[in-house]
Protein backbone atom coordinates (compact mmCIF):
# COMPACT_ATOMS: atom_id res chain seq x y z
CA UNK A 1 0.00 0.00 0.00
CA UNK A 2 1.42 3.46 -0.89
CA UNK A 3 -0.21 6.16 -0.02
CA UNK A 4 -0.75 9.12 -2.19
CA UNK A 5 1.70 11.59 -1.57
CA UNK A 6 2.05 15.77 -1.92
CA UNK A 7 4.33 16.35 -5.32
CA UNK A 8 7.61 17.48 -3.63
CA UNK A 9 6.96 21.41 -2.68
CA UNK A 10 10.84 22.55 -3.48
CA UNK A 11 9.73 21.09 -7.35
CA UNK A 12 6.48 23.41 -7.70
CA UNK A 13 7.03 26.96 -9.08
CA UNK A 14 3.90 29.29 -9.43
CA UNK A 15 3.75 32.10 -12.15
CA UNK A 16 1.26 34.44 -10.63
CA UNK A 17 -0.10 37.71 -12.06
CA UNK A 18 -2.66 40.66 -11.11
CA UNK A 19 -5.33 38.40 -11.45
CA UNK A 20 -4.37 35.29 -9.39
CA UNK A 21 -2.44 37.13 -6.54
CA UNK A 22 -4.85 36.87 -4.51
CA UNK A 23 -5.88 33.49 -4.22
CA UNK A 24 -2.21 32.59 -3.80
CA UNK A 25 -1.82 35.01 -0.93
CA UNK A 26 -5.12 33.76 0.73
CA UNK A 27 -3.40 30.10 0.50
CA UNK A 28 -0.19 30.99 1.69
CA UNK A 29 -2.27 32.35 5.08
CA UNK A 30 -4.02 28.79 4.79
CA UNK A 31 -7.24 30.51 3.14
CA UNK A 32 -9.60 28.89 0.26
CA UNK A 33 -11.23 31.52 -1.92
CA UNK A 34 -12.52 31.69 -5.27
CA UNK A 35 -13.04 34.67 -7.85
CA UNK A 36 -16.91 35.25 -7.89
CA UNK A 37 -18.05 38.03 -9.98
CA UNK A 38 -18.77 41.05 -8.22
CA UNK A 39 -21.77 42.33 -11.15
CA UNK A 40 -23.50 39.06 -11.69
CA UNK A 41 -22.19 36.46 -8.95
CA UNK A 42 -21.03 33.93 -11.52
CA UNK A 43 -18.42 32.05 -9.70
CA UNK A 44 -14.91 31.29 -12.19
CA UNK A 45 -11.94 28.82 -11.91
CA UNK A 46 -9.14 29.42 -12.73
CA UNK A 47 -9.07 32.95 -11.48
CA UNK A 48 -8.84 35.09 -14.82
CA UNK A 49 -9.29 38.40 -15.93
CA UNK A 50 -13.11 38.24 -17.14
CA UNK A 51 -15.92 37.16 -16.03
CA UNK A 52 -17.37 34.57 -18.64
CA UNK A 53 -20.73 35.28 -18.39
CA UNK A 54 -21.23 39.32 -18.28
CA UNK A 55 -17.37 40.24 -18.78
CA UNK A 56 -16.80 42.22 -16.00
CA UNK A 57 -13.85 42.37 -14.32
CA UNK A 58 -15.22 43.24 -10.43
CA UNK A 59 -14.08 40.07 -8.44
CA UNK A 60 -15.42 39.73 -4.87
CA UNK A 61 -12.99 36.93 -3.05
CA UNK A 62 -15.17 35.08 -2.14
CA UNK A 63 -14.07 32.74 1.55
CA UNK A 64 -14.58 28.94 1.00
CA UNK A 65 -15.66 26.34 3.74
CA UNK A 66 -12.88 24.42 1.64
CA UNK A 67 -14.78 21.24 1.53
CA UNK A 68 -15.19 19.38 -1.82
CA UNK A 69 -16.59 16.76 -3.35
CA UNK A 70 -14.32 14.42 -5.64
CA UNK A 71 -15.41 14.87 -9.26
CA UNK A 72 -12.60 12.43 -10.82
CA UNK A 73 -8.94 11.38 -10.60
CA UNK A 74 -6.21 9.20 -11.41
CA UNK A 75 -3.05 7.46 -9.73
CA UNK A 76 -0.16 8.31 -11.38
CA UNK A 77 3.20 6.42 -10.48
CA UNK A 78 6.26 8.13 -12.22
CA UNK A 79 7.73 11.04 -10.90
CA UNK A 80 6.71 14.20 -12.62
CA UNK A 81 10.61 15.22 -12.43
CA UNK A 82 12.24 12.58 -14.09
CA UNK A 83 15.99 12.37 -12.88
CA UNK A 84 15.51 14.66 -10.04
CA UNK A 85 12.86 12.65 -7.92
CA UNK A 86 12.69 9.16 -7.55
CA UNK A 87 9.46 7.90 -8.67
CA UNK A 88 6.29 8.05 -5.79
CA UNK A 89 2.71 7.93 -6.21
CA UNK A 90 0.30 11.30 -6.40
CA UNK A 91 -3.35 11.71 -7.47
CA UNK A 92 -4.31 14.38 -9.61
CA UNK A 93 -7.50 14.96 -9.16
CA UNK A 94 -10.65 17.66 -10.51
CA UNK A 95 -12.84 18.54 -7.07
CA UNK A 96 -16.16 20.25 -7.15
CA UNK A 97 -16.50 22.94 -4.41
CA UNK A 98 -19.99 23.32 -3.62
CA UNK A 99 -19.93 26.55 -2.17
CA UNK A 100 -18.16 28.15 -5.30
CA UNK A 101 -21.47 27.05 -7.76
CA UNK A 102 -19.79 23.87 -8.01
CA UNK A 103 -16.43 25.32 -10.35
CA UNK A 104 -14.12 22.72 -10.03
CA UNK A 105 -10.58 22.99 -8.89
CA UNK A 106 -7.46 21.12 -10.69
CA UNK A 107 -5.77 19.52 -7.44
CA UNK A 108 -3.86 16.77 -5.71
CA UNK A 109 -5.49 13.88 -3.39
CA UNK A 110 -2.97 13.09 -0.37
CA UNK A 111 -3.34 11.20 2.79
CA UNK A 112 -4.85 8.41 1.19
CA UNK A 113 -4.82 4.95 -0.18
CA UNK A 114 -5.49 5.12 -3.56
CA UNK A 115 -7.08 2.15 -3.68
CA UNK A 116 -9.83 3.74 -1.15
CA UNK A 117 -10.25 6.82 -3.21
CA UNK A 118 -14.61 6.81 -4.61
CA UNK A 119 -15.61 9.49 -7.34
CA UNK A 120 -17.98 11.64 -5.05
CA UNK A 121 -15.95 11.42 -1.66
CA UNK A 122 -16.00 14.23 0.68
CA UNK A 123 -13.04 16.09 0.87
CA UNK A 124 -11.43 18.79 2.70
CA UNK A 125 -8.57 21.64 2.03
CA UNK A 126 -5.18 21.26 2.93
CA UNK A 127 -2.42 23.83 2.66
CA UNK A 128 0.83 22.11 1.59
CA UNK A 129 4.53 24.37 1.49
CA UNK A 130 5.86 24.95 -2.18
CA UNK A 131 9.33 26.62 -3.52
CA UNK A 132 9.13 30.35 -2.32
CA UNK A 133 7.60 30.07 0.50
CA UNK A 134 4.14 29.88 -1.08
CA UNK A 135 1.33 27.09 -0.51
CA UNK A 136 -0.91 25.22 -3.04
CA UNK A 137 -4.43 23.94 -1.76
CA UNK A 138 -4.75 19.82 -1.39
CA UNK A 139 -7.30 17.63 -1.17
CA UNK A 140 -7.86 14.74 1.59
CA UNK A 141 -10.99 12.69 2.54
CA UNK A 142 -13.13 14.21 4.97
CA UNK A 143 -12.01 12.89 8.43
CA UNK A 144 -15.48 10.34 9.78
CA UNK A 145 -16.69 10.37 6.50
CA UNK B 1 -12.38 33.87 -59.68
CA UNK B 2 -15.56 35.59 -58.83
CA UNK B 3 -17.85 33.10 -59.64
CA UNK B 4 -20.79 31.72 -56.91
CA UNK B 5 -19.80 28.72 -57.47
CA UNK B 6 -15.82 29.86 -56.92
CA UNK B 7 -16.46 30.18 -53.15
CA UNK B 8 -18.02 26.85 -52.63
CA UNK B 9 -15.70 24.05 -54.61
CA UNK B 10 -15.53 20.75 -53.40
CA UNK B 11 -12.51 19.32 -51.64
CA UNK B 12 -10.60 16.29 -51.96
CA UNK B 13 -7.41 14.40 -51.20
CA UNK B 14 -5.51 13.50 -54.29
CA UNK B 15 -2.05 12.29 -53.36
CA UNK B 16 -0.68 10.53 -49.83
CA UNK B 17 2.48 9.51 -49.32
CA UNK B 18 4.52 8.79 -45.74
CA UNK B 19 7.99 7.40 -44.84
CA UNK B 20 7.95 4.21 -42.25
CA UNK B 21 7.63 5.20 -38.43
CA UNK B 22 9.71 4.03 -35.50
CA UNK B 23 13.28 4.13 -35.63
CA UNK B 24 14.89 6.95 -37.85
CA UNK B 25 18.66 7.97 -35.94
CA UNK B 26 19.39 10.95 -35.86
CA UNK B 27 17.90 11.87 -39.17
CA UNK B 28 15.86 15.22 -38.77
CA UNK B 29 12.16 15.91 -39.14
CA UNK B 30 12.45 17.96 -42.38
CA UNK B 31 14.18 15.78 -43.86
CA UNK B 32 12.06 12.64 -43.45
CA UNK B 33 9.13 15.57 -44.18
CA UNK B 34 10.76 16.27 -47.89
CA UNK B 35 11.02 12.46 -48.17
CA UNK B 36 6.71 12.31 -47.66
CA UNK B 37 6.29 14.80 -49.60
CA UNK B 38 8.01 13.59 -52.73
CA UNK B 39 5.77 10.03 -52.35
CA UNK B 40 2.55 12.65 -51.98
CA UNK B 41 3.43 14.32 -55.20
CA UNK B 42 4.32 11.33 -56.82
CA UNK B 43 1.60 9.08 -55.62
CA UNK B 44 -0.85 12.19 -56.92
CA UNK B 45 0.95 12.21 -60.41
CA UNK B 46 1.61 15.92 -60.21
CA UNK B 47 4.77 16.64 -62.26
CA UNK B 48 5.39 19.96 -61.66
CA UNK B 49 5.91 21.24 -58.20
CA UNK B 50 5.15 25.03 -58.41
CA UNK B 51 1.34 23.89 -58.67
CA UNK B 52 1.59 23.60 -55.34
CA UNK B 53 0.05 27.12 -54.01
CA UNK B 54 -0.42 26.57 -50.30
CA UNK B 55 1.98 24.56 -47.87
CA UNK B 56 0.66 24.35 -44.10
CA UNK B 57 3.36 22.68 -41.48
CA UNK B 58 2.60 21.83 -37.89
CA UNK B 59 4.43 22.01 -34.50
CA UNK B 60 4.91 20.65 -31.09
CA UNK B 61 4.40 22.50 -28.24
CA UNK B 62 8.12 22.07 -27.67
CA UNK B 63 8.75 23.85 -31.04
CA UNK B 64 9.38 20.68 -32.70
CA UNK B 65 8.24 20.01 -36.32
CA UNK B 66 7.70 21.41 -39.49
CA UNK B 67 8.00 25.28 -40.37
CA UNK B 68 6.05 26.09 -43.39
CA UNK B 69 8.55 28.85 -44.74
CA UNK B 70 11.51 26.87 -44.14
CA UNK B 71 10.02 23.75 -46.01
CA UNK B 72 9.18 25.23 -48.83
CA UNK B 73 12.35 26.84 -49.60
CA UNK B 74 14.01 22.96 -48.83
CA UNK B 75 11.53 21.98 -51.22
CA UNK B 76 12.36 24.87 -54.06
CA UNK B 77 8.59 25.80 -54.17
CA UNK B 78 6.70 29.23 -53.34
CA UNK B 79 3.27 28.57 -52.51
CA UNK B 80 1.63 31.98 -51.99
CA UNK B 81 -0.13 30.60 -49.08
CA UNK B 82 1.80 29.24 -46.21
CA UNK B 83 0.49 28.61 -42.55
CA UNK B 84 0.73 26.45 -39.26
CA UNK B 85 -1.77 26.55 -36.91
CA UNK B 86 -1.22 27.19 -32.86
CA UNK B 87 -2.51 23.45 -32.36
CA UNK B 88 -1.95 22.01 -35.77
CA UNK B 89 -3.43 18.22 -35.36
CA UNK B 90 -4.97 16.53 -38.85
CA UNK B 91 -8.08 17.81 -38.15
CA UNK B 92 -7.53 20.60 -37.61
CA UNK B 93 -4.93 21.97 -40.32
CA UNK B 94 -6.89 20.08 -42.78
CA UNK B 95 -10.45 21.79 -42.05
CA UNK B 96 -8.12 24.82 -42.75
CA UNK B 97 -6.61 23.70 -45.36
CA UNK B 98 -9.98 22.04 -47.38
CA UNK B 99 -11.73 26.20 -46.46
CA UNK B 100 -8.48 27.81 -48.39
CA UNK B 101 -9.01 25.79 -51.07
CA UNK B 102 -13.33 25.46 -50.79
CA UNK B 103 -12.80 29.24 -50.81
CA UNK B 104 -10.56 29.67 -53.73
CA UNK B 105 -7.51 31.05 -51.90
CA UNK B 106 -5.68 27.94 -53.39
CA UNK B 107 -6.07 25.24 -55.62
CA UNK B 108 -3.84 22.84 -54.80
CA UNK B 109 -2.26 22.58 -50.94
CA UNK B 110 0.34 20.16 -48.70
CA UNK B 111 -0.01 19.52 -45.05
CA UNK B 112 3.19 18.19 -44.20
CA UNK B 113 4.69 16.83 -41.26
CA UNK B 114 7.61 15.53 -40.10
CA UNK B 115 9.43 14.64 -36.26
CA UNK B 116 12.13 12.32 -34.93
CA UNK B 117 12.17 13.46 -30.89
CA UNK B 118 14.63 12.58 -28.33
CA UNK B 119 13.40 9.43 -26.93
CA UNK B 120 11.74 8.16 -29.98
CA UNK B 121 10.32 4.90 -29.18
CA UNK B 122 11.00 4.50 -25.54
CA UNK B 123 9.14 7.71 -23.77
CA UNK B 124 5.61 8.34 -23.91
CA UNK B 125 4.17 10.94 -25.73
CA UNK B 126 2.39 13.61 -24.50
CA UNK B 127 4.55 14.79 -21.85
CA UNK B 128 4.05 18.26 -22.31
CA UNK B 129 3.43 20.54 -19.13
CA UNK B 130 -0.67 20.12 -18.67
CA UNK B 131 -0.84 21.35 -14.90
CA UNK B 132 2.85 20.51 -13.47
CA UNK B 133 1.68 22.06 -10.34
CA UNK B 134 -0.41 19.41 -9.85
CA UNK B 135 1.78 16.64 -11.57
CA UNK B 136 -0.30 16.59 -14.28
CA UNK B 137 2.91 15.38 -16.28
CA UNK B 138 1.66 13.95 -19.49
CA UNK B 139 -2.16 14.51 -21.61
CA UNK B 140 -2.77 10.76 -20.29
CA UNK B 141 -3.49 11.89 -17.15
CA UNK B 142 -6.50 13.80 -18.20
CA UNK B 143 -7.78 10.46 -20.27
CA UNK B 144 -7.23 8.64 -17.17
CA UNK B 145 -9.30 11.12 -15.30
CA UNK B 146 -11.96 10.71 -18.05
CA UNK B 147 -11.76 6.88 -17.58
CA UNK B 148 -11.96 6.81 -14.17
CA UNK B 149 -15.26 8.59 -14.71
CA UNK B 150 -17.01 6.70 -17.06
CA UNK B 151 -15.79 3.44 -14.76
CA UNK B 152 -18.29 5.14 -11.93
CA UNK B 153 -20.61 5.96 -14.37
CA UNK B 154 -21.25 2.81 -16.48
CA UNK B 155 -19.47 -0.03 -14.32
CA UNK B 156 -16.70 -0.42 -17.16
CA UNK B 157 -13.63 -1.84 -17.15
CA UNK B 158 -10.05 -1.58 -18.38
CA UNK B 159 -10.53 -4.64 -20.56
CA UNK B 160 -12.08 -2.76 -22.95
CA UNK B 161 -9.14 -0.31 -23.21
CA UNK B 162 -7.10 -3.52 -23.26
CA UNK B 163 -8.89 -4.74 -26.70
CA UNK B 164 -8.51 -1.49 -27.97
CA UNK B 165 -4.45 -1.75 -27.40
CA UNK B 166 -3.94 -5.78 -28.68
CA UNK B 167 -6.31 -5.41 -31.83
CA UNK B 168 -4.18 -2.18 -33.03
CA UNK B 169 -1.17 -4.50 -32.45
CA UNK B 170 -2.88 -6.99 -34.44
CA UNK B 171 -3.17 -4.32 -37.20
CA UNK B 172 0.43 -3.13 -37.33
CA UNK B 173 1.46 -6.34 -37.47
CA UNK B 174 0.01 -6.25 -41.33
CA UNK B 175 1.57 -2.67 -41.76
CA UNK B 176 5.23 -2.49 -42.67
CA UNK B 177 5.35 1.24 -42.21
CA UNK B 178 4.08 0.54 -38.20
CA UNK B 179 6.40 1.78 -35.17
CA UNK B 180 5.43 -1.26 -33.15
CA UNK B 181 4.70 -4.51 -34.88
CA UNK B 182 5.96 -7.23 -32.18
CA UNK B 183 2.47 -9.52 -31.51
CA UNK B 184 0.72 -8.60 -28.01
CA UNK B 185 -2.12 -10.64 -25.93
CA UNK B 186 -4.20 -9.37 -23.44
CA UNK B 187 -1.83 -10.95 -20.71
CA UNK B 188 0.66 -8.64 -22.18
CA UNK B 189 -1.56 -5.95 -22.16
CA UNK B 190 -2.93 -7.10 -17.84
CA UNK B 191 0.73 -7.57 -17.04
CA UNK B 192 1.99 -4.10 -18.66
CA UNK B 193 2.98 -1.52 -15.81
CA UNK B 194 0.40 0.67 -14.58
CA UNK B 195 1.63 4.24 -15.74
CA UNK B 196 -1.42 6.13 -14.85
CA UNK B 197 -4.05 4.71 -13.01
CA UNK B 198 -6.19 3.43 -14.49
CA UNK B 199 -4.30 3.39 -17.98
CA UNK B 200 -1.13 1.01 -18.51
CA UNK B 201 1.85 1.25 -20.65
CA UNK B 202 -0.07 -0.11 -23.43
CA UNK B 203 -2.88 2.33 -23.01
CA UNK B 204 -0.69 5.49 -23.93
CA UNK B 205 1.58 5.81 -27.29
CA UNK B 206 4.96 6.71 -27.34
CA UNK B 207 6.75 8.85 -29.31
CA UNK B 208 8.35 8.05 -32.51
CA UNK B 209 9.86 9.17 -35.33
CA UNK B 210 8.62 9.56 -39.46
CA UNK B 211 6.73 12.02 -41.83
CA UNK B 212 3.43 12.03 -43.76
CA UNK B 213 2.33 14.77 -46.58
CA UNK B 214 -1.29 14.89 -47.78
CA UNK B 215 -2.04 16.78 -50.97
CA UNK B 216 -5.38 18.53 -51.47
CA UNK B 217 -7.01 19.87 -54.34
CA UNK B 218 -10.37 21.10 -55.61
CA UNK B 219 -12.44 18.64 -56.78
CA UNK B 220 -11.93 19.83 -60.40
CA UNK B 221 -8.12 20.41 -60.10
CA UNK B 222 -8.41 15.93 -58.69
CA UNK B 223 -9.75 15.33 -61.83
CA UNK B 224 -6.20 15.98 -63.51
CA UNK B 225 -4.33 13.51 -60.48
CA UNK B 226 -2.94 9.99 -60.91
CA UNK B 227 -5.35 8.18 -58.30
CA UNK B 228 -8.97 7.71 -57.06
CA UNK B 229 -9.77 11.82 -55.69
CA UNK B 230 -11.39 10.83 -51.85
CA UNK B 231 -13.66 13.70 -51.03
CA UNK B 232 -14.53 16.01 -47.88
CA UNK B 233 -18.03 14.95 -47.51
CA UNK B 234 -18.13 16.92 -43.85
CA UNK B 235 -16.84 18.31 -40.81
CA UNK B 236 -17.85 18.32 -36.99
CA UNK B 237 -16.39 20.48 -34.37
CA UNK B 238 -17.37 21.46 -30.97
CA UNK B 239 -14.81 22.76 -28.06
CA UNK B 240 -15.20 23.45 -24.02
CA UNK B 241 -13.35 26.30 -22.57
CA UNK B 242 -13.29 24.83 -19.08
CA UNK B 243 -13.02 21.39 -17.34
CA UNK B 244 -13.43 23.58 -14.42
CA UNK B 245 -16.87 24.87 -15.46
CA UNK B 246 -17.49 22.15 -17.91
CA UNK B 247 -18.57 18.34 -18.40
CA UNK B 248 -16.32 15.86 -19.06
CA UNK B 249 -13.00 16.07 -20.72
CA UNK B 250 -13.13 13.17 -23.43
CA UNK B 251 -16.35 12.13 -23.73
CA UNK B 252 -18.91 14.55 -25.39
CA UNK B 253 -22.79 14.35 -23.56
CA UNK B 254 -24.00 16.68 -26.28
CA UNK B 255 -22.09 15.00 -29.16
CA UNK B 256 -22.64 18.34 -31.55
CA UNK B 257 -19.63 17.40 -33.58
CA UNK B 258 -21.79 14.41 -34.74
CA UNK B 259 -24.58 15.87 -35.27
CA UNK B 260 -22.86 18.06 -37.62
CA UNK B 261 -20.93 15.94 -39.31
CA UNK B 262 -23.50 13.50 -40.07
CA UNK B 263 -26.41 16.00 -40.70
CA UNK B 264 -23.87 17.85 -43.50
CA UNK B 265 -23.28 14.76 -44.87
CA UNK B 266 -27.11 13.20 -45.14
CA UNK B 267 -25.36 9.74 -43.63
CA UNK B 268 -25.36 8.37 -40.12
CA UNK B 269 -22.74 6.02 -38.26
CA UNK B 270 -24.43 2.98 -40.65
CA UNK B 271 -22.87 4.37 -43.21
CA UNK B 272 -19.44 4.77 -41.50
CA UNK B 273 -16.89 1.51 -43.61
CA UNK B 274 -13.72 2.61 -41.70
CA UNK B 275 -13.34 4.14 -38.75
CA UNK B 276 -9.92 6.53 -37.86
CA UNK B 277 -10.12 8.04 -34.28
CA UNK B 278 -6.86 9.68 -33.18
CA UNK B 279 -5.95 8.22 -29.80
CA UNK B 280 -3.08 9.23 -27.89
CA UNK B 281 -4.47 6.69 -25.78
CA UNK B 282 -6.82 4.00 -25.62
CA UNK B 283 -9.73 6.17 -24.48
CA UNK B 284 -9.54 8.57 -26.72
CA UNK B 285 -10.34 5.12 -29.33
CA UNK B 286 -13.69 4.21 -27.22
CA UNK B 287 -14.53 7.73 -26.55
CA UNK B 288 -15.19 7.97 -30.15
CA UNK B 289 -17.73 5.11 -30.65
CA UNK B 290 -19.94 7.13 -28.19
CA UNK B 291 -19.54 10.56 -29.46
CA UNK B 292 -19.74 9.72 -32.86
CA UNK B 293 -23.29 7.25 -32.51
CA UNK B 294 -21.39 3.73 -33.27
CA UNK B 295 -22.92 3.21 -29.86
CA UNK B 296 -24.79 4.38 -26.52
CA UNK B 297 -23.09 6.66 -23.83
CA UNK B 298 -21.67 3.47 -21.77
CA UNK B 299 -21.68 0.97 -24.31
CA UNK B 300 -18.15 0.53 -25.68
CA UNK B 301 -17.54 -1.81 -23.41
CA UNK B 302 -20.07 -4.05 -25.18
CA UNK B 303 -19.79 -3.18 -28.17
CA UNK B 304 -15.94 -3.63 -28.66
CA UNK B 305 -16.51 -7.36 -27.34
CA UNK B 306 -13.64 -9.28 -28.01
CA UNK B 307 -12.18 -7.06 -30.57
CA UNK B 308 -12.92 -9.00 -33.59
CA UNK B 309 -15.76 -6.18 -34.36
CA UNK B 310 -13.48 -3.17 -34.88
CA UNK B 311 -11.02 -5.97 -36.81
CA UNK B 312 -10.41 -5.27 -40.57
CA UNK B 313 -13.28 -7.71 -41.15
CA UNK B 314 -15.69 -6.85 -38.22
CA UNK B 315 -18.75 -4.42 -38.47
CA UNK B 316 -16.38 -1.29 -37.82
CA UNK B 317 -13.08 -1.80 -38.54
CA UNK B 318 -11.07 0.82 -36.84
CA UNK B 319 -7.30 2.14 -37.05
CA UNK B 320 -6.29 -0.76 -39.32
CA UNK B 321 -2.46 0.89 -39.84
CA UNK B 322 -2.17 0.44 -35.98
CA UNK B 323 -2.67 4.17 -35.08
CA UNK B 324 -1.11 5.96 -32.93
CA UNK B 325 -0.54 3.27 -30.06
CA UNK B 326 0.92 0.58 -32.81
CA UNK B 327 1.42 2.86 -35.87
CA UNK B 328 3.56 5.44 -34.48
CA UNK B 329 2.58 9.09 -33.08
CA UNK B 330 2.53 11.62 -35.89
CA UNK B 331 -0.57 13.96 -34.76
CA UNK B 332 -3.17 11.75 -36.68
CA UNK B 333 -1.38 12.25 -40.18
CA UNK B 334 -1.14 8.04 -40.69
CA UNK B 335 -4.78 7.89 -39.93
CA UNK B 336 -5.59 10.14 -43.18
CA UNK B 337 -3.00 8.49 -44.61
CA UNK B 338 -3.98 4.81 -44.35
CA UNK B 339 -7.93 6.11 -44.63
CA UNK B 340 -7.36 7.34 -48.24
CA UNK B 341 -5.38 3.98 -48.99
CA UNK B 342 -8.46 2.40 -47.58
CA UNK B 343 -11.02 4.19 -49.85
CA UNK B 344 -9.02 3.21 -52.77
CA UNK B 345 -8.29 0.21 -51.87
CA UNK B 346 -4.59 -0.03 -51.76
CA UNK B 347 -3.88 -2.15 -48.49
CA UNK B 348 -3.44 -5.56 -49.12
CA UNK B 349 -3.87 -7.73 -46.40
CA UNK B 350 -5.37 -4.85 -44.16
CA UNK B 351 -8.09 -4.09 -46.93
CA UNK B 352 -11.05 -3.47 -45.49
CA UNK B 353 -13.69 -4.93 -48.80
CA UNK B 354 -15.21 -2.22 -50.55
CA UNK B 355 -14.61 0.64 -48.41
CA UNK B 356 -16.11 3.79 -49.43
CA UNK B 357 -16.44 6.10 -46.37
CA UNK B 358 -14.29 6.70 -43.51
CA UNK B 359 -14.67 8.83 -40.56
CA UNK B 360 -11.42 10.19 -38.75
CA UNK B 361 -12.51 11.60 -34.99
CA UNK B 362 -10.15 13.07 -32.75
CA UNK B 363 -11.01 14.70 -29.38
CA UNK B 364 -8.56 15.97 -26.65
CA UNK B 365 -7.17 18.84 -25.78
CA UNK B 366 -5.23 21.01 -23.49
CA UNK B 367 -5.96 22.78 -20.41
CA UNK B 368 -7.05 25.89 -22.02
CA UNK B 369 -9.65 23.74 -24.41
CA UNK B 370 -11.23 19.83 -24.84
CA UNK B 371 -12.19 19.84 -28.19
CA UNK B 372 -13.91 17.28 -30.73
CA UNK B 373 -12.97 17.43 -34.28
CA UNK B 374 -13.94 14.95 -37.02
CA UNK B 375 -14.12 14.69 -40.62
CA UNK B 376 -16.55 12.60 -43.15
CA UNK B 377 -14.55 11.38 -46.41
CA UNK B 378 -15.98 9.42 -49.34
CA UNK B 379 -14.63 8.08 -52.34
CA UNK B 380 -16.87 9.75 -55.55
CA UNK B 381 -18.80 6.36 -56.26
CA UNK B 382 -20.12 6.06 -52.40
CA UNK B 383 -23.49 6.66 -53.23
CA UNK B 384 -23.95 5.26 -56.48
ZN1 LIG C 1 -20.45 38.37 -14.30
Amino acid sequence: MTRAQAIPGEHVRIAMDAWTEPYWLAAKAGRLVAPRCAICGTFRMPPGPFCPECQSQQIDWAELSGEGVLFSFAVCHRSPFPGKVADFTYVPAVVSLPDAGGVRLVSNLIDVEPESIRIDMPLQVVFSEIAGGWKVPLFRPTRGS
Amino acid sequence: MGTKQALSRRVSIVGVGMTRQGAHGDADGQALALQAFRSAMEDAGIRDKHRIDGLLGAKQFDGSGIDPVLFSRAAGITPSITGALDYATAAFTLHYGAALIASGACDMLAFVYGRNPPGSMVELSGAQEYDLVHGFFNAAAVHGLSWVEHMHKYGTTTDVLGRIAVQSRRHAELNPDAAFREPMTMDDYRNSRSMIWPLREYDVCRMSGGAAAIIMASSEVARDCAKLPIDFLSIGREATHALERGVQMSFSPERRAARQLYEAAGIGPQDVDVLFPYEATTVAAVAALENYGFCEPGGCEAFVGDGSRIGINGDLPMNTHGGHLSGGYLIGLTHHVELVRQLRGECGPRQVPDAKVGLYASGGGIRAQFYHAATLFARGDWNA
